[in-house]
C-alpha cells in the first residue's frame, strides 16, 4: 500500500499510527519480523531517522522488541496486543461519537444506530 | 594523485591529437610513395600538389591544436563547468596547475617526436632500402665530423632552456587567465588585457635589471664570453635559466593565489 | 560535534550580499533541506563549503577543517549543473571516480547503473537530461562520504525521476553523514528531511526540525513557507 502523509502532523506520528494499526490488525502478525528501518523508510519515501523514531516509540510501548542480532519482532504478548486494539478502537469510537453528536444524535440514538448497523452488516455477510 | 591527473590529461589531449598524428603519418606514407611512383606529367603534379597541401595543413592543424589544447584544457577544464568536478577532487590547487603544465609540455615534446617520425617514415617510403642505409651512414658521419660530442652537454642545457621558455610562456597565459577570471563580467577580455599587462610589467622589470646589469658591467662580461662560442657560453645560459626560473616561480605563485585563494567559479 | 559549520559567513558580489553574516551548525546523521526562493543564497552556501567560491568574510568549516583537499576527500558534491566532461562516457567516469575518491564504491555504482539499464559506453552528450542527472546522482551517492552536498538534485526532472532520486539518496547515504539538499521544491523533499534551513535574501529565516515545525504550526513545511514567506 502506498504511503501518503497529511499536512500538519509530524510524519513520525503518522508512521507510528499506521504501524500500530498494522500490528493490531495482524498485518504484522505476533512474532513476525519487521522490515529493517532503512528498507521501510525507502518504501515509505521518508527519512530513516523518522522511521527509526517511530520504531523506537513502538518499542517503548512494548509492541515490538529487538533481538540484538536478528532484528525487530512484533510482540507475542496477547495482553499487550489486546490493549493496543482497545486503545486504537477507543480512539476510533471517540472520534466517531464526537462527530455523530455534532450531527445532533444522542448517546442512545448512536448506540441503537450502531446495533442496527452491526445486524445489517452481519446479515449481509451471511447472505454473501 | 598528480600522475592520475596527468593520465587524465593525456586522454583528454590524446583523443584529439592522436588521430591528427595518425593522419599526418598516413599522409607522410602517401607522400613518400608518391615521390617514388608519381611521374612528371601534369596530372601527377596536380595530385602531388594536393597531397602536399593536405600534408602541410595536417601539420599546421596538429601544431595549432596542440597549442589550443594547452590553453583550453586550463581555461575550460578548470574554470568552466568542468571546474566543478576538478576543484571538487581531493587534490591541491598546485597539483591541478602542475598537471596542466606537465601534460602540455609532454604533448609539445611528443609533437616534436611525431614530427621526426613523420620525416623518417616519409624517407623510408620515398627511398629504396639500400639508399636509406647509405643515407643514415652519411648523416651519422656528418654528425661525427661536426664532433658534437663535446657540445652534447651544452646542447642538453639548451634543451632545458627551451623547456623552461615553453613553461614560462604557458604560465604567462595561465596567469593571465587566472587574473582575467577575477573580472567576472568580461573574462576573456580580462585575460587578454592581463596577458599584455603581464608582458609590459615583465619587460619593464627585465629592462630595469638589464640596465643595472649594464651599469655594473655584467653585460660586457657576458658579451665577452658569448663571442663566437654559442654553445659554450655557460654564464649566458645560467643567466637565462635563472631568470626564466624566477619568471616561472612568480607566474606559478600568482596563478596559484588566484585559483586557490580567490577562486570564484561562475 | 557539528560537521558543517558557518561562522559569520558572508559572500558579496559587488554591493549585493548573496550571503550576509550566516551562522549555521549542522550535525552528522541528518538530512537537512536548504530551502528558499531562487537567488536566496542556497547555491552560494554550498559552493562556499566546497571552496569553489571564496568568502568575503567569515568562514565555513567541514569536519573542523577549512575547505581544501582534506575536506573534499570526505565531501560528496552534486553541483546544480552539468559538470561532467562531455567527451567522457559513463564507464570512464566510473574509473575517474574510483581513481580519485577512496570512498567510492564501484560495485554499488555499477549496480545502480545496471538497474537503470544505462549503457556504460554511451557518451554523456547522447544521454537525456533526466538520465544525466541520475548518473550524476549515482556517482555522488556511491561515495561513503561524511557530508553530501546536493544542489538542486530534483530540479527539472519528471515526478518519477524525482521519486527515484529521493529514494536513491535515502537508500545510499552513509548513516553518520550529513546530507544537505538544496531545493526550491519543498513539498517533494519534505518527508525525507530531519531539519530545514530556510534562506531568504542571504539570511537564515528559520532553522528547525521538520516534525517539530509541523507540530508547532499545524501545517506542512511547504504550506508554512508558502503562507509565511509567500514562496
Amino acid at each position: 500500500m502506498k504511503w501518503t502523509f497529511e499536512n500538519g502532523i509530524p510524519i513520525y506520528l503518522q508512521i507510528l499510527g499506521r504501524l500500530r494499526t498494522e500490528i493490531a490488525s495482524g498485518a504484522y502478525s505476533p512474532g513476525a519480523k519487521l522490515p529493517a528501518v532503512r528498507e521501510l523508510a525507502l518504501e515509505a519515501g521518508v527519512n530513516p531517522n523518522t522511521m527509526q523514531r517511530a520504531f523506537a516509540e513502538l518499542e517503548r510501548d512494548g509492541l515490538v522488541y529487538t533481538q540484538r542480532t536478528s532484528g525487530r519482532f512484533v510482540t507475542e504478548d496477547a495482553e499487550v496486543l489486546k490493549n493496543l486494539r482497545r486503545t486504537l478502537s477507543e480512539d476510533v469510537i471517540e472520534e466517531m461519537c464526537t462527530r455523530l453528536m455534532r450531527l445532533g444524535m444522542s448517546r442512545e440514538e448512536i448506540l441503537s444506530a450502531v446495533k442496527d448497523w452491526a445486524a445489517e452488516a452481519s446479515g449481509q455477510t451471511k447472505n454473501s | 594523485m598528480l600522475t592520475k591527473l596527468i593520465g587524465y590529461e593525456m586522454k583528454a589531449f590524446g583523443r584529439i591529437i592522436l588521430p591528427l598524428y595518425a593522419a599526418t603519418i598516413g599522409m607522410a606514407i602517401i607522400m613518400g610513395v608518391g615521390i617514388r611512383v608519381l611521374d612528371e606529367d601534369l596530372y601527377s603534379n596536380l595530385l602531388g600538389a594536393v597531397i602536399i597541401m593536405i600534408f602541410v595543413s595536417l601539420i599546421i592543424a596538429t601544431m595549432v591544436m596542440t597549442g589550443v589544447l594547452c590553453v583550453q584544457r586550463f581555461y575550460r577544464n578548470l574554470l568552466g563547468n568542468e571546474g566543478y568536478l576538478m576543484f571538487s577532487l581531493p587534490v591541491g590547487t598546485h597539483q591541478l596547475i602542475l598537471a596542466k603544465v606537465l601534460s602540455s609540455l609532454i604533448w609539445t615534446l611528443l609533437g616534436g617526436v611525431a614530427g621526426v617520425c613523420t620525416v623518417v617514415v616519409m624517407g623510408l617510403m620515398a627511398i629504396p632500402l639500400q639508399d636509406t642505409v647509405r643515407l643514415f651512414k652519411e648523416i651519422s658521419m656528418h654528425l661525427r665530423m661536426l664532433s658534437l660530442g663535446k657540445e652534447l652537454g651544452a646542447i642538453a642545457v639548451w634543451f632545458v632552456i627551451f623547456i623552461l621558455f615553453f613553461v614560462a610562456s604557458l604560465m604567462q597565459i595561465y596567469t593571465a587567465i587566472a587574473v582575467g577570471h577575477q573580472w567576472s563580467a568580461h573574462r576573456i577580455l580580462g585575460s587578454v588585457l592581463a596577458f599584455f599587462g603581464i608582458g609590459i610589467v615583465r619587460n619593464t622589470l627585465g629592462g630595469l635589471v638589464g640596465q643595472i646589469g649594464y651599469r655594473i658591467g655584467w653585460a660586457d662580461f657576458l658579451m665577452a664570453r658569448f663571442e663566437g662560442k654559442l654553445f659554450l657560453a655557460w654564464q649566458f645560459q645560467l643567466v637565462l635559466i635563472v631568470s626564466t626560473l624566477i619568471l616561472i616561480a612568480v607566474y606559478s605563485g600568482v596563478t596559484w593565489y588566484f585559483l586557490d585563494r580567490r577562486l570564484n567559479l561562475e | 560535534m557539528a560537521v558543517l559549520e558557518c561562522m559569520h559567513l558572508t559572500k558579496r558580489y559587488g554591493n549585493l550580499a548573496a550571503l550576509d553574516n550566516i551562522d549555521l551548525s549542522l550535525e552528522p546523521g541528518r538530512i537537512v533541506g536548504l530551502v528558499g526562493p531562487n537567488g536566496s543564497g542556497k547555491t552560494t552556501l554550498i559552493k562556499l563549503a566546497q571552496h569553489l567560491l571564496t568568502p568575503t568574510g567569515g568562514e565555513v568549516l567541514i569536519d573542523g577543517m577549512k575547505p581544501g583537499p582534506e575536506t573534499k576527500a570526505v565531501v560528496s558534491y552534486l553541483p546544480d549543473r552539468d559538470f561532467l566532461p562531455s567527451w567522457m562516457n559513463v564507464e570512464s567516469l566510473l574509473y575517474f571516480y574510483e581513481d580519485f575518491y577512496k570512498d567510492f564504491d564501484m560495485d554499488k555504482a555499477v549496480q545502480m547503473l545496471q538497474a537503470l539499464n544505462i549503457e556504460p559506453r554511451r557518451p554523456f552528450k547522447s544521454l537525456s537530461k533526466g538520465t544525466k542527472e541520475k548518473v550524476q546522482l549515482i556517482m555522488t551517492m556511491s561515495r561513503s562520504a561524511k557530508v553530501y552536498l546536493l544542489d538542486e538534485p530534483i530540479a527539472g526532472v519528471d515526478p518519477a525521476a524525482r521519486d527515484y532520486i529521493l529514494r536513491t539518496i535515502i537508500g545510499n547515504y552513509s548513516e553518520n553523514a550529513l546530507v544537505l539538499i538544496s531545493t526550491h521544491l519543498i513539498a517533494d523533499v519534505e518527508p525525507v528531511l530531519d531539519e530545514v534551513v530556510f534562506l531568504k535574501q542571504g539570511h537564515i529565516e528559520l532553522h528547525e526540525n521538520t516534525d517539530a515545525l509541523r507540530e508547532r504550526t499545524g501545517m506542512s513545511v511547504d504550506n508554512y513557507f508558502r503562507e509565511v514567506y509567500r514562496c
